[in-house]
């Protein structure tokens, strides 16, 4: 599992690379649409009429995947990333406050998680866009508040036990305020779970950001994320299968790699649930 | 959840505890999706009316759709509609949402219930299989196992829509390169032929020729997410004393597999069934807009486009009522195949 995983960071430490550097350095800018007709959906590694190389091949408007789609990798891996270390930080701080307030603060935190698990995510985000309306902005605050209960739920587990530890109780006879066992005893032992949860949080943000541009409620074009490359080449999918081939690859990809990296985590330190 | 503060009793007591919160949360996700709608930016009425329209139309729709009545008042009259089962009327197809839910629900459910059986039949298997040979020990069995685990792996982090592309694109233009017979090719859009006949055996074949490829990508997606949760609960399982005590007794290892084994792996699987379903209700929205499927999924991703609120609403209640009864039913079933689950006998 973990030569795996370190495969995967590495590979994730290289797209992130290049998804700054490429794009920058391309000739044109990922959104501008040039010579059309000379350009347009040119086959990966082909060259156009105007002579330039295509290492991924070209879309609908004569633009280079290869850029685009790294271009896409930008806001898809800030987007995933961003909104699952959201939903963890609110997870920590909602699930160590509930354990250590106990009483009707911890009932209320408990009884929002619920209410908001019993709604799928998908459908809250479709609500959320629909109402809204779509935007890079909402998609990353709904993965934050749709996302922390599993955190929450694993912190507040954990800083249960904490709190009921003996140095807890020694920090406590020595006279430390309840401020400061909360942020140098509870928080820290918690912190281990709550890390892994999010770790593995963030290829499933991923996703469903992707998802969500895929039907237009996401990231709007000519913005690229990789849900909405995928969605421009579907009624080219017979003439330019590539279009959707080369984000989807790269989507698939990013998401195995956070998936190895958040399981092989979770072995190491034994925590967290799913 | 913590457990609860005083020990219940009866059953029966149990029984109406579960119902209680199950009503009680849908209720939290009604009130909250109410709540949501009202925070949201924008008039409806403005966007209802035609282009062109007064102050005084938009003033005379507002009163007709009840939203210039006070807050309180709006959602008192909502909550006691949700109680007769009225979700409002479409904005977009002007006839009750519960109608154009309940007109697009069957299609939905056949082609759920399909995918959890098919994953739940496939994924089980796969993580039992990946158990025992990881069990097994040795070389060979070790190599099958990683073999499935990275296939499982994949599949699960691929998004159902882009595998349904994939899929549509196989159909067609690579059935028509490989020359496919076309009593074997696949239709890729719809849920039934729209010139075929309607019932007879021919109709349900068709049917279920349409049903080939969302049930596909939908068992796909499911299968592997169960296969990697039943690997490792039996793989748990099979590390337990008790198993190797089954074993040296000389049970066969059939017996030992199915009597103790999966037995005591089944507590996880049914806490999984709860689990599955949004995933499964996720994957639906995706699948159905992809393949043109004419259920919920689809209708919800309309609905949105057209700014039809009554029936995204009416949807995300009904997704909510689908995960609380799975989560019930879970709940009630756990004592049921586990007995450390059970209450203790009344004294």
């Amino acid at each position: 599992m973990w030569p795996a995983a370190a495969l995967a960071g590495l590979a994730l430490a290289g797209l992130a690379l290049a998804a700054l550097v490429v794009p920058a350095l391309a000739p044109a800018d990922t959104q501008a649409i040039g010579d059309v007709l000379a350009r347009r959906l040119v086959a990966p590694g082909g060259r156009d009429a105007l002579g330039a190389w295509h290492p991924l091949g070209t879309d609908a408007f004569g633009r280079d995947l290869l850029v685009r789609a790294l271009a896409a990798a930008r806001l898809s891996l800030a987007v995933g990333v961003g909104g699952s270390m959201l939903s963890g930080a609110l997870g920590t701080a909602l699930g160590a406050t509930a354990a250590w307030r106990g009483g009707l603060t911890d009932r209320a935190v408990t009884a929002v998680a619920d209410v908001l698990l019993a709604v799928p995510r998908v459908v809250l985000l479709l609500v959320v866009a629909a109402l809204w309306g779509p935007g890079v902005g909402t998609t990353v605050v709904v993965l934050a508040l749709t996302g922390w209960m599993g955190v929450a739920h694993l912190v507040r587990a954990e800083a249960l036990g904490v709190t009921r530890a003996e140095y807890v109780t020694a920090a406590a006879a020595l006279g430390a305020a309840p401020g400061r066992i909360l942020w140098r005893h509870v928080v820290p032992n918690a912190l281990g779970a709550a890390t892994v949860a999010t770790a593995l949080g963030v290829g499933n943000a991923i996703l469903l950001e992707s998802g969500l541009s895929f039907l237009g409620l996401g990231v709007q074009p000519p913005a690229p994320s990789w849900g909405n490359l995928i969605a421009s080449g579907r009624d080219l999918l017979i003439v330019a299968p590539w279009i959707s081939l080369v984000p989807g690859v790269l989507l698939v990809l990013t998401v195995l790699a956070c998936t190895l990296i958040g399981d092989a985590l979770q072995e190491r330190t034994g925590a967290g649930g799913r | 959840m913590p457990a609860p503060a005083r020990p219940i009793r009866s059953p029966l007591a149990r029984l109406a505890r579960s119902f209680a919160g199950a009503a009680l949360l849908v209720w939290a996700v009604a009130t909250l999706l109410f709540t949501l709608v009202h925070a949201a930016p924008g008039d409806p009425a403005s966007f209802l009316v035609p282009p062109g329209a007064s102050a005084a139309d938009v003033a005379r729709l507002r009163s007709e759709l009840g939203i210039d009545r006070p807050i309180a008042a709006q959602y008192v009259r909502w909550m006691g509609r949700l109680l007769h089962g009225d979700l409002g009327e479409s904005f977009a197809q002007r006839r009750p949402a519960a109608r154009v839910l309940a007109d697009a629900l069957p299609a939905s459910v056949a082609l759920g219930l399909g995918s959890l059986a098919l994953s739940y039949a496939l994924g089980v298997a796969a993580g039992t299989w990946q158990a025992a040979l990881r069990a097994r020990g040795d070389r060979r069995g070790r190599r099958a196992d990683a073999a499935l685990t990275a296939l499982a792996t994949i599949a699960y982090a691929a998004p159902s829509y882009w595998l349904g592309l994939g899929l549509i694109a196989a159909a067609t233009a690579g059935a028509a390169r490989w020359d496919v017979p076309a009593a074997w090719r696949l239709p890729s859009f719809g849920a039934s032929d729209p010139a075929g006949l309607t019932h007879g055996w021919s109709a349900t074949v068709d049917r279920a020729r349409h049903a080939v490829l969302p049930l596909a990508v939908l068992t796909a997606v499911g299968a592997s997410g169960v296969a990697r949760y039943a690997r490792a609960a039996v793989g748990e399982v099979l590390a337990n004393d008790f198993v190797r005590t089954a074993r040296a007794k000389g049970l066969a290892p059939a017996r030992v597999f199915v009597a103790h084994a999966l037995r005591a792996a089944l507590p996880p699987l049914v806490v999984l069934f709860a689990l599955a379903l949004p995933g499964i209700v996720a994957g639906s929205v995706f699948v159905e807009s992809v393949f043109a499927w004419p259920g919920v999924g689809r209708v919800v991703v309309q609905a949105i486009g057209a700014r039809d609120y009554p029936v995204v609403l009416g949807a995300a209640l009904l997704y909510a009522v689908a995960t609380v009864l799975a989560n019930l039913a879970a709940d009630l079933a756990l004592p049921w195949v586990d007995p450390r689950r059970r209450d203790p006998p009344a004294r």
